[in-house]
């Protein structure tokens, strides 16, 4: 875990505009995101899966690697609108409300606005 | 002995009694349900949705001496439909009525809102809304809500009485709001913590509720109620009782298509993406009384009262087909109808820059250019290419349209163009926004009285332990909700249900 943390802050620290990756398969059929590539040549589910392999991923792994809601949304505060701080809810949207690792992802926001996300991976 | 056990036994020995007395024994106590649960947790009370009628449901009750209080949400986002509203907040007797020197009453409000509703609402219900938001409006802003110093006058309200939250309501009510919950009265809320079914005892009391933790809803299922089974069961005693603030069941597209068979999956909705029916189904089960469940309510991208100054077209002909100056449901039902004969194809609203001047909401109008939904064309041409209108149906459609104008009468639907300053749609620029009529709204819900307990089908009395409040319950406006009144009555029957159930 631990030097999967580092080789993750290494490689955000050359990438200050990490984002999330495209969708490809990585294992049989299953599909994951690019940048999470790493792990799946280790097979490692767990970094996500923290609780069983089968049941859903929750935010927790997300905030280990990635930083918390509150840094998140620092880290794009230059954008507008800022998709980590809407008003509706401030920086508390866990991540997997729009992040989504093995199928196509969606924007909550654009359930009734239209923004234009570029950097979002669909 | 346990409490359920305990209850069991005595509505045995009564029965029993019963049986030796008459010779016959009533069904429901021939089979005494077993309510032995094995409870994992005891609250006082338990607050079901973290929207604002919610959220003021539970900062009532721990302000009433309900100190074990919970809010459980079953998505991972916290404030429902209520976050992503404007919660415009409609006061009798404000500070800003009074500074104004503007005279209103609850019995004044409630007439407008019955006026509204076809008089079809329970106009006790009605009332009592309107006045308790007269001391609701001083209770939020003590607890953080902020508005702005104007009031809006709007459609429907015989008087100015509708406050704005500063920033939207998700920002300028429901987060201050919540941090004074969590922060101020150390109130819990759990996330993806989803309500099944609601527990009684043998009398067809409220004692508790089943639930799954570590829920994950999935927008992409049908039915996320009956298809998704993720979550881990667990059972939640309530000693004081259970407050339903689970909102409406817009965006459940299948028990609406059963409710409303004409509004079909591609209809649009403005709730949030957890507002199914689910919960109203386990209320049903429990033996509450509904009402106006078949009532629907729509809006639009832009506000109602700006479709008049455009035509409204269908691109399968490129022809009108009702006059647009026209109430929301009558032009949301006849889009839902020509959308069923054009294989769903949003007509659109077409304007001039004439008509555009004369929009009443420029700030609604410029969110929709800004946006990307209301778009900008040179030429008529240009427009029906790009939005894929037919093209020689919308040039006879606006020739025709703008001789009317000129004349000031709509030979078609018979629209007052004189009184609309004879707007035609001749003058380039040229603008088209896909009218989407976005269901809004329920009316219906279950019934509830003035202390927000919800009443039972078969008795019409209070089920004991049981209250409900907002965008659940129904009857309070009648056919159709006026505009500015679901925030008042969020706050209005989620106070009363928070101080009812603290004092049950």
């Amino acid at each position: 875990m631990k030097k999967l943390i580092l080789s993750l802050l290494a490689l955000s620290l050359t990438a200050p505009t990490l984002q999330a990756g495209e969708l490809h398969k990585v294992m049989g059929k299953r599909e994951g995101r690019t940048n999470h590539s790493f792990m799946y040549e280790e097979k490692d589910c767990k970094t996500c899966h923290q609780g069983a392999p089968k049941g859903p991923a929750s935010e927790a792994a997300c905030i280990e690697c990635h930083g918390s809601y509150d840094e998140v949304a620092a880290s794009s505060a230059d954008k507008t609108p800022n998709p980590h701080d809407a008003p509706h809810w401030g920086a508390d949207v866990p991540c997997t409300v729009c992040h989504s690792e093995h199928q196509p992802a969606k924007v909550l926001c654009n359930d009734c606005h239209q923004f234009a996300f570029p950097n979002f991976s669909k | 002995m346990d409490e359920n056990i305990k209850q069991s036994r005595r509505a045995f020995l009564k029965g029993g009694l019963a049986l030796s007395a008459m010779g016959l024994a009533p069904a429901a106590l021939a089979s005494t349900p077993d309510n032995s649960i094995q409870w994992d947790e005891t609250f006082e009370v338990i607050v079901v949705g973290s929207g604002l009628a919610g959220t003021c449901a539970a900062i009532r009750a721990k302000e009433n001496g309900a100190q074990n209080t919970i809010i459980i949400e079953k998505m991972p986002v916290l404030g429902g439909t209520s976050a992503i509203s404007g919660l415009n907040f409609s006061v009798v007797n404000s500070h800003l009525q009074q500074a104004q020197g503007i005279s209103d009453s609850a019995e004044q409000f409630a007439e407008d809102i019955s006026k509204a509703g076809g008089y079809q609402n329970h106009r006790h219900l009605t009332v009592k809304m309107a006045e308790t938001t007269t001391r609701v409006l001083p209770w939020a802003i003590e607890r953080g809500c902020r508005f702005h110093d104007k009031l809006k006058s709007l459609g429907g309200h015989s008087v100015p009485r509708t406050l704005y939250p500063v920033n939207g309501g998700g920002q300028g009510i429901l987060r201050p709001l919540r941090a004074f919950y969590t922060d101020k009265l150390s109130g819990e809320i759990r996330r993806r913590v989803k309500f099944d079914k609601l527990h009684m005892n043998a009398q067809g009391e409220v004692i508790g509720i089943q639930v799954r933790e570590q829920y994950f809803f999935d927008p992409n299922l049908g039915n996320d109620d009956r298809e998704n089974t993720t979550g881990v069961v667990k059972h939640y005693r309530a000693t004081k009782g259970v407050v339903m603030a689970v909102g409406g069941y817009s965006r459940d597209v299948e028990f609406r298509a059963m409710e409303f068979p004409n509004i079909r999956d591609y209809i649009p909705t403005t709730t949030h993406r957890g507002a199914t029916a689910g919960a109203l189904k386990s209320l049903v089960a429990a033996g509450a009384q509904t009402v106006h469940l078949s009532l629907m309510r729509f809006a639009f991208d832009i506000p109602t009262e700006d479709l008049q100054w455009g035509a409204l077209v269908d691109p399968q002909s490129g022809n009108r087909f009702l006059s647009e100056k026209n109430d929301r449901q009558t032009v949301a039902e006849a889009i839902c109808n020509i959308m069923d004969r054009n294989g769903g194809r949003f007509p659109l609203n077409i304007y001039d820059q004439d008509g555009i001047d004369n929009f009443h909401d420029k700030q609604r109008l410029h969110l929709a250019l800004e946006e990307g939904m209301m778009v900008k064309y040179d030429s008529i041409d240009a427009l029906a290419a790009a939005e894929g209108i037919a093209l020689p149906g919308l040039k006879a459609t606006l020739s025709r349209y703008n001789d009317d104008a000129q004349r000031g009468k709509d030979s078609q639907f018979g629209k007052d163009m004189a009184a609309l300053k004879h707007v035609s749609v001749k003058r380039a620029p040229f603008y088209a926004i896909k009218a989407r009529p976005k269901f809004n709204y329920t009316q219906g819900g279950v019934l509830i009285n003035e202390n927000a307990q919800v009443i039972a089908r078969d008795t019409a009395k209070p089920i004991k332990g049981l209250y409900a409040c907002g965008e659940a319950t129904g009857g309070l406006f009648g056919r159709i909700r006026l505009t500015a009144c679901s925030c008042p009555d969020a706050f209005a029957f989620g106070v009363i249900a928070g101080e009812q159930a603290a004092k049950a």
